[in-house]
């Protein structure tokens, strides 16, 4: 991946996206291979090091803190990475973008709808300046409508210059914000090319239906 | 040489869309696999053998205080352990080659009856293992008083003998039962509390326990009970045995050996059994046990009163062999020595239990010569075990299965080629063939303030196929949690056949024919294939749990020893609907079957359920799903829920059109359909 | 005296005991919060805090120096003994945590016994407060009951701020609610565990000083007890849920204590009262008064 792009990992549930997350940010340790980020190699770090190196997740599920407020949640987001002040002012900045994070600063993230946890967790994974930004199936459990709304955040993100990288089973519109993309099955890459080889791929398209859409 | 190649997978063959069938009965289904040659095998017996008496001797040799048989014996034990780890099954021999260790041991150690003492001490110390191993490893109910049922079987037997003179054979009895009597005061506990909670219960009770025995006057107080007198005269005098005379311990040593002896020989029985394998379902995974037809509270009962019988029974014959007990004797810290024994040995392992109990009690009898230090070696010792093994010393085998021949053990004789009979027979002897109607009638279920369910109202006719679709929290699982008991209803009625099912315990609802899978794939991961699909059954119908497993896919017949998280995800989905298909259901519920698959396996998944219908054409299917294609393959009969209400019923064509349910889906003005649209 | 005094005099002493039983019960909740561990020798680490002011008071009168002190070598042992039997058995199932801890409680305990100068003896704790009776409205309390819940109540309050308003008691909360999204976020694990059990040992360690202020002796194995009565506070209380064993440790402690007073028999049966209390309770509501994470685990 080079800075600056987006990449989409496509591929049904089981068949290794979040594995190679789970890899990628430290939790689990691979068997062979290497994983490289910002020119130097990762595997073998520690896992809180790989966000502190300006790395922003947003895990699958959203995974808030339930029981800490939104803006705990947010602070967490730049844990051990920036002063107090550089935090708030960055949080302050966020609220700017997403209003329901200065409205509902003190509600426990638990008791927020699923549409509003999305943007929470978005934030959070902001707060920390990243250089990469890692979405892991962001639209699951979304409703369509919400789903467009969190694609387009994605673009937004991307526009500001943080290279985004789209782990989803809904490819119809990863593919279409993603510059390239891969598409993993049984534990492989089995398809990789630009956004637009793939939409055109027949086995893509037989597996996620796009046909019909 | 070792691992012929599997001829299991070509064996049986399915015909698309009937029945399966086994193409070539005799030779080709023949044994899958056996684990080892015999050359290997004879090998593996006299390593164990070399093993066992290794370890003897190294026993005997720390006792006695001989250091080069102590490093010949470690040698042993260290093979023993290597080998031991590599064993699926122990040779046949084994048994009694401990048994003549065992029985032996006294006349080694003759000039010193502190030893005798020490290994019968030990052989009690193992009784009561196995009833804390079958309370804690295989049914996993945190027993942390055990020193108070040892107790319990100690203070009878003692009180027993000394005030009222009873003799031996009446007060071992007696403290037996007085242990699972006290242990009845803990029933309720038992069954409302789970995990850590259960723990704490365990613990207060045991802090009572010793609190009230060392308060009250008339059991002797904090100085307990003195003088209690052997079992009867004839364990007072020394015992010859041929040119040798042995201490009165022997009497002692031999009876509890046997005792103990006994007490493995049942609970090996019991572990083997469908009982040993509903206490580990209920360990493992209660909510599956229960929607299988186990009765979970009756199990756990049964485990806790079996367990405190074996420790109440060794606490009555310590009473006996000590001659003086006081509450000291029973508080918390011996709990957790007594606790320790089947987890150090391996939690449900018998044998590991065995080892576990001979190695802490000499250690720590042998340690009392380093006087002061033992404990804290003992502490240290302990720790070091577990940080290097933790799953025990002996960790547990998968079950074994009852054959016809003695030494015949396992699935894979078992599975010997089933009779040639017609293709179709076995899998239509299980059930009546009549499916039930399924009936609903203003359903509510609540969460605390939320109404998960809003008054739901549908039928499910016998013989038909329903679809239920919705949204993720329209209250699709939770209608079936309701439909088999897990959710109590707050208001309506549940009917099947007519008969009201409101309220009933969700194993008796399985009984009366409800069978269902999981969202979440509910299998026991640690268990065998087997006694997963067998967990509703009664016995052990092999051939037809076989025949099912090989229905949907050849190669799982071959696997019925395997541990079921071995497969993978959509074998285990198929092994829910085994489990289900073999309780003989007239309603099975089925939850996501395509949930995790892909494409692939999700059309298999949808055939073979089709083929289920053509082999089981009375039965009625309710499937949720959230896979349209699956759902338009399977169903003609499709109710849409949202929020906890019904917002559509009729054909698929019509639900899956309606404005509410895109709406539910969609959101207010959705056009598309999220993942696969109807071919 | 009339009545009243008597509860007064009750209630004084049960808010004594309560901030002791708190002290551990926090410790218990800490540990099962962020690592889904029984600690059950924690009490044994409340005899090591005790035994560690016992040392320093030997060299020094000066009690800040005392209790900081003792609370320093008490949190570096906890941080030890999390190292050692916690941290390798952490991914074993609950059952060998449980053992392994219990084990180490017992070598700790006997290591007291042995290396301690005379450690199989009662030894008497020092008068680190003053005796002074102080009559409040006709009551008679003694300024060092005071001094025993002022500090109890202190280090109860500075660990909740500890815990709410810090960095590294954010970091605990998440890795308690969610250790893998805590870790995404760039939580250092190893650390957290390290501050938990330093945390949690340290407290013990109040603990152990009051336990020892308020009975005026500590003995080897003292922690036996403290430890079940804190685990059965922190259930009480709901694992997991720091209030709720505050909320335990009292509720325990004023059990105890009322049992002894007004019951019959019931200096004696005081613990057994208290005990079945309990167990009634954990039937009646299985998961604690503020209880909030149910657990299959063990």
């Amino acid at each position: 991946m080079g800075p600056g792009e987006i990449v989409c990992l496509l591929g049904s549930n089981g068949a290794g996206k979040t594995t190679l997350i789970r890899v990628v940010l430290g939790l689990l340790r691979p068997s062979g291979g290497e994983v490289w980020l910002f020119g130097r190699r990762v595997d073998g770090w520690m896992p809180h090091r790989i966000p502190r190196s300006g790395v922003g997740v947003v895990p699958e599920g959203r995974r808030l803190f339930p029981k800490m407020s939104v803006y705990e949640n947010l602070l967490m987001g730049a844990h051990g990475r920036a002063a107090p002040a550089e935090v708030r002012a960055r949080v302050e900045e966020l609220s700017r973008r997403f209003p329901l994070l200065r409205e509902r600063a003190g509600q426990p993230a638990g008791t927020l709808s699923g549409g509003e946890q999305a943007q929470v967790a978005i934030a959070r994974a902001l707060v920390g300046r990243p250089r990469l930004l890692i979405l892991d199936e962001p639209s699951l459990g979304l409703s369509p409508r919400l789903c467009l709304e969190v694609f387009r955040l994605v673009r937004e993100i991307h526009a500001a210059g943080t290279a985004v990288l789209l782990v989803e089973q809904n490819a119809r519109q990863s593919l279409m914000v993603a510059d390239r993309g891969y598409v993993l099955q049984k534990g492989q890459v089995v398809l990789a090319g630009t956004a637009a080889d793939l939409r055109a791929d027949p086995l893509v398209r037989r597996a996620y239906s796009l046909a019909e859409a | 040489m070792r691992h012929p190649v599997r001829p299991a997978a070509s064996s049986t063959t399915v015909v698309p869309g009937g029945a399966g069938s086994v193409a070539q009965p005799g030779v080709a289904a023949h044994p899958p696999a056996p684990v080892r040659s015999p050359a290997g095998g004879a090998w593996v017996e006299l390593g164990y053998g070399v093993g066992i008496i290794g370890a003897y001797a190294a026993l005997l040799a720390v006792v006695l205080g001989r250091g080069g048989t102590a490093a010949a014996g470690g040698a042993g034990l260290a093979a023993a352990l290597v080998l031991v780890r590599r064993l699926r099954r122990a040779p046949r021999g084994w048994p009694w080659v401990v048994a003549a260790c065992v029985a032996s041991f006294p006349l080694f150690v003759r000039a010193s009856p502190y030893w005798i003492f020490t290994g019968a001490l030990s052989a009690l110390y193992f009784l009561a293992g196995l009833g804390l191993n079958i309370q804690v490893g295989s049914a996993g109910i945190a027993n942390l008083a055990g020193a108070a049922f040892f107790g319990s079987g100690a203070y009878s037997a003692g009180l027993l003998a000394t005030r009222l003179h009873w003799p031996g054979w009446a007060t071992v009895p007696a403290g037996t039962a007085a242990a699972v009597l006290i242990g009845a005061l803990l029933f309720v506990p038992v069954l409302k509390t789970r995990g850590y909670y259960l723990a704490l219960v365990t613990i207060a009770f045991g802090a009572v326990f010793t609190l009230l025995l060392t308060n009250m006057a008339w059991d002797g107080g904090p100085q307990g009970v003195k003088d209690i007198p052997g079992l009867g005269p004839a364990f007072d005098a020394p015992l010859r045995l041929g040119p040798w005379t042995l201490h009165f311990y022997a009497r002692y040593f031999f009876l509890i050996a046997a005792v103990a002896t006994l007490g493995l020989w049942g609970a090996q029985r019991l572990a083997a059994s469908r009982r040993g394998a509903h206490w580990n379902a209920v360990r493992d995974d209660e909510v599956a046990a229960r929607c299988a037809g186990v009765d979970v509270d009756r199990v756990m009962l049964e485990a806790f009163s079996v367990g405190n019988a074996f420790i109440g029974c060794a606490g009555a014959l310590y009473a006996h062999l000590v001659g003086f007990i006081a509450p000291a004797d029973f508080n918390f810290p011996v709990s957790l020595v007594l606790l320790s024994i089947p987890i150090l040995g391996g939690l449900d392992s018998v044998p590991g239990t065995a080892v576990a109990a001979g190695l802490l009690i000499f250690l720590a009898e042998k340690l009392r010569a380093i006087a002061d230090y033992r404990f804290l070696i003992y502490g240290a010792l302990v720790v070091a075990i577990l940080v290097i093994a933790p799953a025990g010393l002996l960790p547990p085998r998968p079950r074994r299965y009852p054959a016809g021949r003695r030494g015949d053990w396992g699935p894979r004789d078992r599975l010997a080629p089933p009779a040639p009979s017609p293709p179709s027979a076995p899998l239509s002897a299980g059930g009546s063939g009549a499916g039930a109607r399924l009936g609903i009638e203003a359903l509510v279920v609540r969460f605390g303030g939320l109404r998960a369910l809003d008054g739901v109202t549908l039928a499910v006719d016998a013989g038909e196929v329903c679809g239920i679709i919705g949204p993720n929290g329209s209250g699709k699982t939770t209608l079936f949690n309701a439909a088999v008991g897990l959710y109590p209803a707050a208001a309506g009625r549940i009917l099947l056949d007519h008969r009201d099912i409101t309220g009933l315990p969700t194993h008796r609802i399985s009984r009366l024919g409800v069978a269902r899978t999981f969202q979440q794939n509910r299998v026991l991961a640690g268990q065998s294939v087997l006694d997963n699909v067998l967990l509703g059954r009664r016995g052990w119908p092999i051939d037809e749990a076989s025949e099912w497993l090989a229905f949907f896919n050849p190669e799982l017949p071959s696997r019925l020893a395997d541990p079921a998280g071995d497969l993978p995800l959509i074998d285990r989905r198929r092994l829910e609907i085994v489990r289900a298909l073999l309780a003989a259901p007239r309603l099975l519920l089925l939850d996501e079957p395509t949930a995790g698959l892909n494409p692939e396996e999700t059309a298999r998944m949808v055939a073979d359920i089709r083929r289920v219908r053509t082999v089981r054409p009375g039965l009625t299917i309710v499937v949720i799903e959230h896979d349209m294609s699956v759902i338009a393959g399977l169903c003609g009969h499709v109710v849409a829920l949202g929020d906890g209400r019904v917002i559509a019923e009729g054909r698929f064509e019509d639900v899956t059109r309606h404005p509410q349910v895109l709406e539910a889906y969609l959101g207010p003005g959705g056009a598309v359909v999220e993942r696969g649209s109807p071919a | 005296m009339t009545g009243w005094d008597v509860l007064a005099q009750q209630l004084a002493g049960a808010a004594q005991l309560g901030v002791i039983y708190a002290l551990i019960a926090v410790g218990f909740t800490l540990y099962f919060g962020v690592l889904n561990v029984i600690q059950f020798s924690h009490g044994d680490i409340v005899t090591v805090g005790a035994f560690a002011a016992l040392t320093v008071a030997a060299a020094t009168g000066f009690v800040p120096l005392v209790v900081v002190a003792a609370m320093a070598l008490t949190g570096l042992v906890g941080v030890v003994f999390e190292r050692a039997a916690v941290r390798p058995t952490r991914a074993s199932p609950p059952l060998i945590t449980l053992l392994a801890t219990l084990a180490a409680g017992m070598a700790i305990r006997e290591a007291i016994r042995l290396f301690y100068p005379l450690g199989s003896q009662v030894h008497r704790f020092p008068a680190l407060f003053p005796p002074t009776p102080i009559h409040l409205g006709g009551v008679l309390l003694r300024a060092s009951g005071l001094w025993i819940a002022g500090i109890g109540l202190g280090t109860i309050v500075a660990t909740a701020v500890l815990v709410e308003r810090t960095s590294l008691g954010r970091a605990i909360r998440a890795t308690a609610q969610d250790r893998e999204a805590a870790q995404m976020m760039g939580v250092d694990l190893s650390l957290v565990l390290d501050a938990t059990f330093f945390i949690a040992s340290a407290l013990a360690a109040v603990a152990g000083i009051l336990y020892g202020a308020y009975y005026n002796t500590v003995t080897f194995d003292m922690g036996i007890v403290a430890g079940v009565i804190g685990f059965s506070a922190a259930v009480v209380g709901g694992l997991g849920n720091v209030y709720g064993a505050v909320v335990g440790g009292f509720l325990f402690a004023l059990l105890e204590t009322l049992s002894a007073a007004f019951l019959p028999a019931g200096s004696e049966n005081a613990d057994v009262f208290a005990f079945v209390i309990v167990i009634l309770f954990l039937v009646l509501r299985p998961t604690g008064i503020l209880g909030e994470k149910a657990t299959q685990r063990v």
